[in-house]
């Protein structure tokens, strides 16, 4: 009798499993977080939109480090030429705001950029500073800063986040660091990795941040850790997400360049986030001496879990992600296009 | 009169050095292509890959000028660099440099020898590379193979 009752649960419980796996898409998944690694995974291919040519020299991206985008218009940040270069999104120049200098509306070595609220904020590196511009490209203020910018995301409620490189000179270095409009410091957080190799450090604190959907953030460490963590705009840690082990590692063993040899365990050379998904693109072993960008960009959901690639025709360095299209800089340092076939 | 003028020339010279130009003319040489700054017929030159922010490429734009002159091979030194024109007349101006320099803004002479990063040296013979610079060597083993490879080529 006792048997019997246990064997009408147990079947209970089996009928309420199999209802489950039936109806329930990727409920698998809780069961087996790596259930994807072991099926083929969706591959979407990425076709070129041909970027229009323009007779201006002021078109041809020096070095590009940054983008963004703000409805029509895409901003590139260029390093080389001390300015943001804007594009229509067919890839159409528009104009350059900024030239070299220290003075308001001049910029040294823009790292990062971003678009809130109608005004453009460009982490201009070696002036210290972040400079606002509106619109016209006319400079609209700005604010310093006491080390030298590196990325910058706008966030929710008139706040930037501002990323810097450690110096290994100044005690108590974060890396994160959140700002209102007028300068003002809100939080600063995460410390950078030390130990008695600089060179080595300098690698394991090269992060990629990235702006959620609801004014969040997202840190990506670009080798040595598979983890994004999740921050508020207040700064607060919400939560770790660990990777799909099906996304590897990118191992390599740099050569002797004088401060000896280097493991690398290279995570993630370019990232970003759109529509509730990361989307990140693995380094590609160069020489199997060195680590650069890749050719594909995988794309995964908010649990971690590897849900497809996309294939791309050129290795990426920067790119951007705007429902199924994606702005990329290449190798050689051009504007790339590409609508995704999902 | 006699006593003035070097007093007054070191206070010129002060002045040009604090305003970051030389106080003369200098006449630069930018080109458009390498074609122009090596005419048919030109011997080896040696390219040196370089990017005007970059404290270490201006090292090494005056170390391969060095490393030339004091061999006394006929090889013409050739900049190469992806700035914008304004900028690199200042900058060689201010360095007083006057060897030709390719303005390659679109990057066909960088796409041409495959060349990822600055500061990079390559030496060619009309079509023929001679030598490249591996980016995994350090400056000083890189001068070296360089130097070798100079030897090499004008002992024949």
């Amino acid at each position: 009798m006792r048997w019997r009752r246990k064997r009408r649960s147990g079947s209970w419980i089996a009928a309420l499993f199999l209802f489950f796996l039936v109806t329930v898409p990727g409920w698998e998944l809780f069961l087996r977080p790596s259930a994807l690694a072991a099926q083929p995974l969706p591959h979407w291919n990425a076709r070129e939109t041909a970027v229009p040519p323009s007779p201006s020299d002021d078109a041809v991206l020096g070095r590009p480090l940054a983008l963004a985008l703000d409805g029509e218009r895409l901003y590139i940040a260029d390093a080389l030429d001390c300015a943001v270069k804007v594009f229509s999104t067919e890839g159409r120049f528009l104009r350059s705001i900024g030239r070299k200098g220290q003075g308001p509306g001049e910029l040294s070595f823009p790292s990062g950029v971003c678009v809130s609220g109608g005004l453009i904020a460009v982490a201009d590196k070696l002036n210290f500073r972040v400079q606002l511009f509106d619109r016209e490209g006319k400079a609209a203020g700005g604010f310093k800063l006491p080390f030298a910018p590196d990325r910058i995301l706008a966030l929710n409620g008139r706040r930037f986040l501002v990323t810097s490189n450690p110096t290994a000179k100044r005690a108590g270095e974060k890396l994160l660091h959140i700002y209102d409009r007028e300068g003002g410091i809100i939080w600063e957080g995460l410390e950078p990795r030390t130990s008695l190799d600089p060179v080595k450090d300098a690698f394991r604190n090269m992060i990629l941040v990235c702006a959620g959907s609801e004014g969040d953030l997202y840190v990506i460490f670009r080798s040595g850790e598979r983890t994004v963590r999740r921050y508020s705009s207040a700064g607060n840690l919400v939560e770790a997400i660990d990777v799909d082990p099906a996304y590897a590692f990118r191992n390599v063993e740099t050569p002797d360049a004088g401060h000896g040899r280097l493991k690398l365990a290279g995570f993630c050379w370019a990232a970003d986030f759109d529509a509730g998904f990361f989307y990140l693109s693995p380094p590609e072993v160069l020489d199997g001496k060195d680590l650069g960008p890749g050719r594909t960009i995988c794309v995964v959901d908010p649990r971690g879990i590897l849900r497809s690639v996309v294939g791309l025709p050129c290795a990426v360095h920067r790119f951007l992600v705007a429902g199924d299209r994606i702005f990329a800089i290449d190798d050689e340092g051009s504007l790339r296009i590409f609508e995704v076939d999902r | 009169m006699s006593r003035a003028f070097p007093v007054l020339t070191t206070v010129a010279l002060c002045a040009a050095g604090l305003s970051g130009t030389p106080g003369w003319p200098v006449d630069v040489r930018i080109c458009s292509s390498l074609a122009e700054a090596l005419p048919a017929g030109s011997g080896p030159a040696l390219l040196v890959f370089f990017a005007i922010d970059c404290p270490v490429c201006y090292e090494e734009l005056l170390e391969a000028r060095f490393l030339v002159d004091r061999g006394g091979w006929a090889v013409d030194v050739v900049g190469v660099s992806v700035a914008r024109r304004d900028d690199l007349q200042a900058f060689l101006e201010k360095y007083v440099w006057t060897s030709p320099v390719v303005l390659d803004r679109r990057k066909a002479v960088f796409r041409r020898y495959n060349v990822h990063e600055v500061p990079y040296m390559v030496m060619i013979a009309g079509t023929e590379t001679l030598y490249r610079d591996d980016p995994y060597l350090r400056p000083e083993a890189r001068r070296k193979e360089l130097t070798k490879c100079l030897t090499r080529l004008f002992s024949r």
